[in-house]
């Protein structure tokens, strides 16, 4: 039996203190495995140690920490899978009403045994969001709520050990399903990116007007990648970025972007490393005001089974039909603002991996006349042929703002401006700007 | 260096027969007991046979038998052609000779230092292997396709693998078919080569019947009749019966005989009785076929079965009609009583208009799904909640796709109908035998003249 980590009834670790007392503490808050304590069995006997670094031992006669193992263990009375009383010293281990360790001479409270393994998951659990499906509600596995038996997730009760089953299939493919009696729950990961891609030398004016929508309207709270040509000091500088401090990292592309604008995203894809773990993943260029909270989206993107963008199809060489050719050539997809949500990393590697791929063929084998500025359309086109597109969550709550006078006055989930277009920040900072005028009531 | 193995040129794998080198094509390698691995030796590699075993190649002979190695083998890289190696015999007579396949697929060694594709050899790892040999043994079908493809193994060898028509860098397959086999609840592969991009889904179909009267097989039996004019069925036929095989038998034509599965169902509980579909997925390999279409015997299919069977293959996500085809007769909606104890689900389609299940099922295909179905079963049943109810095992699937997002949304749905116009199905569960009979013998009639 491998080494097992001790959970209290609160759903709290069994730890040694700094004074050398057992203590007891929540999980994910950078406890020390040092000083975890877990129990290990040996010749019939479970003795209690710390879990890593230097292995102590705790000397359950002395009540003391040990450098050597001591000669008493303790007693275990299994009570369902995994779930134990402890004796120690012919007294009953028990957590009292402030969460302390204590000793009683009845039956104590009951211990959940966890394997490194499974704490090592339940750690990442916890300290992870996740979205329940099929609502999009963002939730936390509560354990403060919890007892050795179920786990509450977002109000939602289910059975530890169900949990602890599902976990690893979880990690792996980003969607942990389990069962609150005879109901049954999706949750997926929530680990959101937004992805900005901000060229040319408007990039400063432009990343100032989308930082601030994402603060002030859509109250994103979450890390940013920064593609750009732009001088990265210079950027840095801006005091857009202090209300996003650590959460913002910049990628310079300024060598993939002298072939095409959309060729760093398609690097980005084809290499995932820098994505992985990443869901859901909002991908923009830099001409795109966040006009109300995005959360929700964000939540419901997470749950999507699809890749989500708008429908603009086009391959230079493969168009479906020839009037599709002529449609997608006469759409007014420059003002999409290569928008792509894609619901989680894992589980669309392949197929955008594969898009990404495509997009480097075209560019190479096609004339660059024949390809348009919004490389998204032959993105949209793979993904579409591999059945992995859909645009039911940002038809409707993405407008293009080519025509951004008569936008004035709604309050759109977002407004995209011309990818290519000298004048945008000014027209994006007119927009800003009547949005803060609704919000402040100076226009009804 | 970790063990691996070696193709040759043409896609073969290296294999020992009789203790030589030889080598074997991969959809012919039935188990992995005959295969040989490349092991660190000295300066080198050495072949070493089957996984556990320690008879080394002596690169004197090239036969087996060695308990100690003899020599060892350099692996040359190829400039430009990353993966592909020349073995290099050492330490063992000539020191010019290389290994290269012979026509009739033995490995042997020569000298002529010459520019020829049977001298190289790709190592891959055992579970890059095995990822091949299921990629190259199963039946894929793409987008717009009337019949699956298959690797074809004349034209594919270690820089290319042509699918079908369509030739992919072997890289490109060899990773998509390790992603296939590392998830296990997935049916498509999707490959990529200069031109386009393609998705490609396993298409192995099964019809699935659970027969639990000995009075429906008559009837059971009139419906494979029916299935039988959609011309040649070259699909598997899993027949679930609580009844004994010898008795399901004499009901099927003879020449689908061949195709059968037979399950057998042993109702000792609840749980076979309520969630009968529930049960025999869970008692099957559910990955073996894909798509899986649960049929009964009183029906009988009217449109273009081969047409929706492909349609169910490719799609991602269901619809209702996706799923059940088409009832000659309307059904009237029944307020699901899953749905509408669990607030959380949105509003949903109805899967399976009068609470049979029938059509293609290939979203269940999930072992997590199935678990997580199976542990609410196992939850109602200890309060006494629905399934007793005719119908519920329907209901729970439709909420269950509910809660999952399995659905296709209102636009994806509606572009799914126009694409599925040629699959429909008539009831007669009213109709007596002669009546089925009589029916099938007109069409017959009909469909000769």
């Amino acid at each position: 039996m491998p080494l097992q980590i001790i959970m209290t009834p609160e759903c709290q670790v069994l730890h040694v203190g700094e004074d050398g007392n057992l203590h007891t503490s929540f999980i994910g808050r950078g406890l020390p495995k040092d000083r975890i304590l877990c129990a290990y069995k040996q010749g019939g006997k479970y003795f209690l140690r710390t879990l890593g670094g230097a292995v102590k031992w705790y000397d359950v006669k002395k009540k003391a920490v040990s450098d050597l193992m001591p000669l008493d263990g303790v007693t275990v009375i299994a009570h369902a899978p995994n779930i134990y009383n402890i004796l120690i010293d012919q007294k009953y281990l028990e957590v009292d009403w402030s969460g302390n360790p204590d000793f009683a001479d009845h039956e104590g409270s009951q211990f959940r045994f966890l394997s490194e393994g499974d704490f090592d998951l339940l750690v990442r659990a916890v300290s992870g969001r996740w979205v329940c499906g099929p609502k999009g509600d963002v939730v936390t596995v509560d354990l403060r709520r919890s007892s050795v038996s179920d786990v509450l997730i977002g109000g939602i009760k289910v059975s530890f050990e169900q949990l602890l089953q599902a976990l690893p299939e979880a990690f792996k493919t980003g969607e942990l399903l389990l069962n609150e009696d005879w109901k049954v729950w999706r949750f997926v990961r929530y680990n959101p990116l937004l992805v900005i891609e901000a060229y040319g030398p408007d990039a400063p004016d432009e990343l100032a007007l989308v930082l601030d929508s994402l603060l002030e309207n859509a109250r994103y709270q979450d890390k940013i990648f920064i593609l750009t040509d732009y001088n990265i000091a210079q950027l840095e500088k801006s005091g857009s970025l202090a209300s996003f401090s650590g959460r913002v990292t910049f990628l310079d592309v300024t060598e993939t972007r002298k072939r095409h604008d959309y060729l760093p995203r398609a690097r980005l894809l084809r290499e995932q490393s820098l994505l992985e773990g990443y869901g859901p993943v909002l991908f923009c260029s830099s001409g795109v005001v966040f006009g109300s909270e995005i959360e929700t989206l964000l939540a419901k993107g997470a749950l999507s089974r699809q890749v989500e963008s708008l429908e603009y199809f086009y391959h230079p060489g493969f168009a479906d039909k020839d009037q599709e050719r002529d449609e997608a050539l006469s759409l007014p997809s420059e003002g999409s603002g290569n928008i792509m949500l894609v619901p989680g990393m894992q589980a669309h590697q392949l197929y955008l991996e594969g898009a990404a791929a495509l997009f480097e063929h075209c560019l190479t084998a096609y004339p660059q006349e024949s390809l348009r500025p919004d490389g998204q359309m032959i993105i949209n086109y793979a993904l579409r042929r591999v059945r992995d597109f859909s645009s039911f969550l940002l038809s409707g709550r993405v407008l293009s703002g080519q025509y951004a006078q008569t936008l004035y006055g709604r309050d759109a989930e977002m407004v995209c401006f011309p990818i290519t277009g000298e004048a945008r920040s000014g027209q994006m900072k007119a927009y800003l700007s009547t949005v803060r005028d609704i919000r402040s009531g100076n226009i009804a | 260096m970790t063990d691996s193995v070696v193709l040759s040129y043409d896609l073969h794998v290296l294999c020992a027969d009789r203790g030589r080198l030889v080598t074997q094509s991969l959809d012919r390698l039935d188990d992995f007991s005959s295969l040989v691995f490349l092991s660190s030796v000295g300066k080198g590699v050495g072949f070493r046979k089957g996984a556990t075993e320690s008879q080394w190649l002596d690169l004197g002979t090239l036969s087996f038998g060695r308990s100690l190695p003899r020599g060892w083998i350099e692996l040359e890289e190829r400039r430009n052609d990353p993966g592909v190696v020349r073995l290099k015999p050492c330490g063992v007579g000539s020191q010019n000779a290389y290994l290269y396949t012979t026509h009739s697929g033995a490995i042997d060694s020569s000298e002529r230092n010459v520019h020829d594709k049977t001298r190289v050899f790709r190592c891959v790892t055992l579970d890059e292997l095995k990822a091949l040999r299921e990629f190259v043994r199963t039946p894929w079908l793409g987008e717009n396709a009337r019949v699956p493809s298959f690797t074809e193994a004349s034209s594919s060898n270690i820089w290319d693998i042509t699918l079908g028509e369509t030739i992919f860098a072997f890289d490109i397959v060899l990773r998509a078919a390790l992603a296939y086999s590392e998830r296990t609840d997935a049916f498509d592969i999707v490959l990529y080569n200069s031109g386009n991009i393609w998705r490609f889904v396993k298409f192995n179909p099964a019809l699935l019947f659970i027969i639990t009267n000995v009075e429906d097989l008559p009837k059971f039996s009139c419906a494979l009749r029916w299935i039988a004019r959609q011309g040649k069925f070259d699909n598997k036929l899993i027949i679930a019966s609580v009844l004994d095989y010898e008795s399901v038998i004499s009901f099927i034509p003879q020449e689908w005989r061949a195709y059968i599965k037979f399950v057998p169902i042993i109702q000792k509980d609840i749980k076979d009785r309520c969630v009968p579909l529930l049960s025999v997925l869970a008692s099957i390999d559910i990955k073996e076929f894909y798509p899986l279409v649960v049929m009964s015997h009183d029906v009988l299919i009217t449109g273009n079965f081969r047409s929706y069977l492909l349609e169910a293959a490719l799609c991602r996500q269901v619809s209702d009609e996706s799923v059940t085809g088409r009832e000659s007769v309307s059904v009237e909606e029944r307020e699901n009583p899953f749905i509408k104890d669990d607030v959380s689900c949105e509003p949903s389609v109805s899967l399976f208009p009068g609470g049979r299940i029938r059509g293609a099922i290939a979203f269940l295909q999930n072992k997590s799904f199935l678990k997580t179905a199976l542990f609410s079963f196992r939850a109602l049943v200890m309060k006494g909640g629905y399934f007793p109810v005719e119908g519920s095992e329907a209901d729970f699937l439709a909420y269950l796709a509910n809660k999952y997002s399995l659905c296709l949304s209102l636009d994806g749905k509606e572009s799914a109908r126009e694409e599925r116009q040629s699959f429909s199905y008539m009831d007669v569960s009213g109709w007596s035998l002669e009546q089925c009979n009589q029916f099938i013998d007109a069409s017959n009639s009909i469909q000769d003249v």
